[in-house]
């Protein structure tokens, strides 16, 4: 449950740093369609990460998305027990403070770019 | 700090009714993620070809987790992400800045709204789930540690 909540606080600075691109760019349906399918495929949600081959498992393990699905997963179906249960948590944890911090940079540079006329 | 609450609340109740009153289309969205998940279910059904288990790992139990993954990054999938760009697009932006509630706050809460009304349209299609993909109880509850 913990994990699960983790990974929806995850979810929503990875959705609210993309979003904020928008400020810059106006249109970004193509890094929305990469995001979907990126996290996608890096969540576990189609191949559970242990049936990755060793180098894209090592790759999906920096990446923040295995939080969205596996890592809650594992937990919820008792796959990662004890400390490694606990790993998981501190790296959903370690990943909420990073994106977060981000997504509060970011969005202040986007309030930096707002020009609103007339009213 | 003591309005933030209720205004989110508030605005995260608005997001719930969104859904609710257009359950047809947000049904929609559902009875896809259903079919990709019995779709997925194919597919490892056939890749195991009839053994029950490969490298440890039980058909039944790769059903489930498929199952529970997609669900769940369905009803987490970040609302921000087709919202705000729309707003900021055609200048609706403008209003939220308006608003006695800070920006970041109201995608927040709206998220968190889209994400209540999801959950509740997942647990009423719950029968269908079980019966498209395949559902098991956590590891804690299998081993008694909460019965």
């Amino acid at each position: 449950m913990i994990s699960t909540i983790l990974a929806y606080v995850i979810t929503l600075a990875i959705g609210i740093l993309l979003s904020l691109v928008s400020f810059w760019t106006l249109e970004i349906s193509g890094t929305g369609l990469l995001y979907l399918f990126v996290n996608h495929f890096f969540s576990g949600a189609l191949i559970p990460l242990f049936f990755f081959p060793n180098w894209l498992r090592s790759l999906a393990e920096l990446l923040p998305f295995q939080t969205q699905a596996f890592l809650p997963l594992s937990i919820y179906f008792g796959t990662l027990q004890g400390d490694d249960a606990l790993r998981a948590l501190g790296i959903e944890v370690l990943w909420c403070v990073v994106l977060w911090a981000a997504a509060v940079v970011v969005f202040r540079q986007a309030m930096r770019r707002v020009q609103i006329q007339g009213g | 700090m003591t309005g933030l609450a209720p205004a989110m609340a508030q605005i995260a109740r608005m997001d719930i009714q969104n859904i609710f009153a257009y359950r047809l289309n947000f049904g929609l969205h559902l009875l896809g993620r259903l079919l990709q998940i019995y779709l997925l279910k194919v597919v490892w059904t056939s890749v195991y070809a009839g053994r029950s288990e490969i490298d440890g790992v039980m058909l039944s139990g790769l059903i489930a987790y498929v199952t529970l993954a997609n669900l769940q990054t369905w009803f987490i999938y970040p609302e921000a992400l087709d919202v705000l760009p729309n707003r900021v697009r055609t200048g609706a932006i403008a209003l939220d800045l308006a608003r006695p509630l800070g920006l970041l706050a109201q995608i927040v809460a709206r998220s968190i709204g889209r994400t209540i009304g999801a959950f509740a349209m997942v647990a009423a299609a719950l029968p269908l789930v079980a019966l498209l993909g395949s559902l098991e109880p956590p590891a804690s509850l299998e081993a008694g540690c909460c019965t």
